[in-house]
């Protein structure tokens, strides 16, 4: 272990371009940060690139580490870096491991289950109502939650778990004190109270669509299990995918219907032997938290009763609604139908209900939150 | 020597009356006209020198002073033509002053002495009528135009040698030299009522929105169509003016004012008696929408007076000029202001606007759609919050399967016969409710006017209560909820408000609901 102050190291991090082996290189030459920076010259001619010099130079001029060091800790940012011995284990054992990080909030517990959730940006309905339940039953579980913060799948299942009281955590592309989207800026503060936000880019930095990639390996660094929840054939879900099988860690994907083009990622990743996961205790059982009998146990009796009570479309109609209004929710479904298709189902039945009469009824189940609308479409509240 | 004609002339669709005064006096040999003339009146006395000249009459060679009168309002156009020809030769004694006592001329001359159309004409032979004034002498061509006006003699002349010689006739002989124009109104207004070629019977599936069609065209509710591209929302469009219904005479003589100033009512077209119904292009400019010119002219806003206004690809219209509805929408006129004076345009019109959800056009089929949200916010963030809140129903036309596509069962799908006599029913307990008003349709109902017209029962004001609390509506959303189910009440035959009629009323809101207000989904 050498004698390098944190700041140093910080300063080290900082650089534009500055990556792992780069860094070791020069550490084991000049033995410490400090005497890379003191010796900017010798230590430039190191570093492969004219760009990486020109920054180490740069950077070697500008303003003194401490103080730039001082200023982030000042603004609730912490540090680590490879060397130190507070850097994350899961981290450490990735193939290509990031030089350093950032994180406001605090970095997962690593004795704690950890679970990401990632998925399509514009995802559907079913994604969106399948992100929500895997998100809370897993931070209502204690597994922690980890994605990348963005609209769609990976916001959704972090703010649910953040709901039912668990801990989240974001990789981000950027900075970290850069929200991105800007959308999400609720779900930004919030994970930094109740999980935390994470960067392997130092803070400032702009979110680039070409940093997103190399972010995408930090999720799965982070997890234990990577669930795929809606994906299309060719998608920057499959990225994570990839990392996560070098990483090792175990994969599950949602099954999708087949003629969704949302779910062909998922249903391709199921063929090629990803984990099927049907609920959030296929997750807790490969985790080790429910034990096999239970799990099983649950899938004869209870779970037909119990869990699917909160699934969409497992609404009892009967108690509730009238004989025409069970024939109106019945032709629903998670997919949002228009007016048409929902009249033109009803007829297949065999039943003739006129137009105004269906949307009464329509609105009716809205208001008794059944039901919900959708750009003029209407389909099953979960 | 002097004489004095009268004429006319329009500002805007108003219009006024002018004498033109003609005085021939000794001096050196001139043509001068005052009377703040604008340059293309001005070239009026070179016409008419010409004119008269191919006609086999010599200007005297004296000083010859035209005064168009007001002189305070500045006058533009060509109208004036004739009755300056007639005012010289009465200044010269060729024509007897009382020959041309109480009588209108209007005309604009060709170099042989043939007279031109003009514009205007129906404006300023309704003021002449009001003024007392019972025969005019137009251009033939405007003759049917202004033969409209019950109670004015309307005489169409070719030339001005015909016009010479028809004032120069005694007036109990005048009939046999040229009869006065006359024009069958009923038969116009038969013809106009009759439907035009596309049926509603032509639109397999689309049922959702051929109900607020009907609806729309009842109450005269504005209307937005959200659909993927092919969904058939511009045939739906063009077959809205067959069930509205027909335009009244009064109505009718509006449209026609506009159409007049315009130049656009043509000889065989002496009266526009169907709706309009204008479509432009999305590339159309502000003035051309709106009206302009130094002389402001109609923009397409005031010749869908009355009419039906279709803004196909609503985003795609610039929005600046989209903007500019939002005054004509409150004020059902256009106030257009020029140095020169303002003057002001009718612009009530039926707003009919199609748009995509998405750029792509899928939204929300996400099987098709890969707009991001930020995407599709941007697209529809190109139409203005203020045009969607004046758009009372807002419904989606889904895309049509191949089945219904080759639906062949005619009997199936109604006729546009059938929905208007719903519509017309419905415009009838209007009338009948709005009497003694201003209102016409429900769609003019202000918040005042709901209170008074459309009080709901107390389950139904809890009912709506309800709505808005879990559907999350704006305010805004609540009087444009009961004004449209004040419409269906009316197709239902029903004078009270029910319940049925609010929850059809909210389903043609919830559309934008989730379009426009920008929230996410249920669990963002």
């Amino acid at each position: 272990m050498n004698k390098d102050d944190r700041a140093d190291l910080y300063w080290l991090y900082a650089i534009p371009g500055m990556g792992l082996k780069t860094a070791e290189r020069l550490l084991d030459t000049f033995g410490s940060a400090a005497q890379i920076r003191k010796n900017a010259k010798r230590a430039a001619a190191l570093v492969g690139g004219e760009a990486g010099r020109q920054a180490l130079l740069a950077c070697a001029k500008s303003d003194h580490a401490e103080r730039t060091y001082e200023k982030i800790l000042a603004r609730g940012i912490r540090f680590t870096a490879f060397p130190l011995p507070d850097y994350p284990e899961k981290l450490r054992r990735i193939p290509d491991p990031p030089f350093g990080i950032t994180w406001m909030g605090s970095l997962p517990d690593e004795h704690l289950p950890a679970v990401a959730v990632v998925g399509a940006r514009q995802c559907s309905e079913y994604g969106r109502c399948l992100a929500a339940h895997f998100g809370a039953d897993l931070g209502a579980a204690g597994v922690q939650v980890i994605s990348g913060m963005a609209v769609g799948i990976d916001g959704i299942a972090q703010r649910n778990a953040l709901q039912a009281g668990g801990k989240s955590f974001a990789l981000l592309g950027g900075g970290v004190d850069i929200c991105y989207p800007q959308g999400n800026r609720d779900l930004y503060d919030s994970l930094r109270e109740n999980g935390g936000v994470i960067a392997e880019r130092p803070p400032g930095t702009e979110p680039l669509r070409q940093y997103f990639p190399a972010r995408n390996r930090l999720i799965s660094a982070f997890c234990d299990i990577l669930l795929v929840i809606e994906a299309r054939q060719r998608s920057g879900t499959l990225i994570t995918v990839d990392m996560a099988l070098e990483q090792g860690r175990d994969v599950f994907a949602v099954p999708g219907r087949v003629t969704d083009a949302l779910s062909v990622g998922c249903n391709n990743l199921i063929r090629q032997g990803a984990g099927i996961a049907s609920s959030a205790e296929d997750l807790l059982y490969a985790l080790g938290m429910k034990n096999s009998a239970n799990h099983v146990e649950k899938d004869r009796k209870t779970r037909s009763k119990k869990t699917d009570q909160r699934r969409p479309g497992a609404f009892s109609p009967g108690a509730v609604l009238t004989d025409e209004e069970a024939a109106v929710f019945s032709a629903l479904d998670l997919q949002p139908r228009s007016l048409d298709e929902i009249a033109g189902i009803i007829a297949a039945q065999g039943r003739h209900i006129p137009l105004p009469l269906l949307m009464e009824h329509l609105v009716d189940l809205c208001v008794k939150r059944v039901v919900r609308e959708e750009a003029g479409r209407f389909l099953l509240r979960n | 020597m002097y004489a004095a004609v009268l004429s006319g002339g329009v500002r805007g669709v108003t219009s006024y009356l002018m004498k033109v005064e003609v005085d021939v006096s000794d001096g050196l040999p001139s043509f001068v006209m005052v009377g703040y003339v604008s340059g293309d009146t001005k070239e009026a006395g070179e016409r008419v020198r010409v004119a008269l000249k191919n006609a086999g009459y010599r200007m005297p060679p004296a000083r010859i002073t035209v005064n168009l009168s007001p002189a305070a309002i500045r006058k533009e156009g060509v109208s004036v033509d004739l009755p300056i020809a007639v005012g010289l030769l009465c200044a010269m004694g060729e024509i007897s002053e009382a020959s041309i006592r109480d009588v209108l001329i209007l005309g604009e001359l060709g170099l042989d002495g043939e007279i031109n159309r003009i514009r205007g004409t129906l404006p300023i032979v309704t003021k002449a009528l009001e003024s007392g004034i019972r025969t005019c002498i137009l251009p033939a061509d405007n003759a049917d135009e202004g033969a409209v006006v019950r109670g004015m003699r309307v005489i169409g002349v070719h030339s001005v040698q015909e016009a010479i010689a028809y004032l120069s006739t005694p007036a109990s002989d005048r009939d046999a030299v040229i009869p006065p124009a006359v024009i069958d109104l009923d038969a116009l207004f038969r013809t106009g009522g009759e439907m035009t070629g596309d049926d509603f019977a032509d639109i397999n599936g689309q049922i959702a929105v051929k109900r607020a069609a009907e609806v729309a065209a009842a109450g005269f509710h504005h209307l937005l169509l959200i659909g993927p591209p092919g969904a058939g929302k511009s045939m739906i469009a063009k077959r809205m003016p067959g069930i509205l219904p027909p335009l009244s005479e009064e109505e009718s003589l509006e449209v026609s004012a506009v159409y007049s100033v315009s130049g656009l009512l043509n000889a065989r077209e002496a009266l526009i008696t169907r709706r309009p119904f204008l479509s432009p292009h999305h590339t159309i400019t502000e003035a051309a929408l709106c009206g302009g010119g130094a002389s402001p002219r109609p923009g397409l806003i005031s010749l869908a007076h009355r009419g039906v206004l279709f803004l196909d690809e609503l985003p795609e219209f610039s929005r600046a000029t989209l903007d500019l509805l939002r005054q004509p929408l409150e004020d059902k006129r256009v106030q257009l202001a020029r140095t020169t004076g303002s003057c002001t345009y009718p612009a009530d019109f039926q707003l009919l606007a199609a748009m995509n959800p998405c750029p792509c056009g899928y939204y929300p089929d996400r099987n098709r759609c890969r707009c991001s949200d930020h995407e599709i916010r941007k697209y529809l963030g190109r139409v203005s919050g203020p045009i969607i809140d004046r758009i009372d129903i807002c419904v989606e036309a889904p895309r049509l399967s191949i089945g219904d596509l080759a639906q062949e069962k005619a009997g199936d799908n109604e006729s546009s016969a059938s929905i208007r006599a719903r519509v017309l029913a419905a415009r009838d307990r209007q009338k009948k409710r709005f009497a003694g008003t201003k209102l016409r349709f429900n769609a003019d109902m202000g918040p005042a006017d709901i209170r008074r017209f459309c009080p709901l029962g107390e389950a139904e004001e809890q009912m709506l209560a309800g709505l808005f609390r879990s559907m999350d509506l704006s305010a805004r959303a609540y009087h444009r909820i009961i004004k449209v189910a004040r419409t269906i009440a009316d197709l239902d035959g029903s004078d009270r408000i029910e319940k049925r009629h609010l929850t059809e009323a909210a389903c043609y809101r919830m559309t934008d609901s989730r379009y426009w207000t920008g929230q996410g989904g249920a669990y963002e």
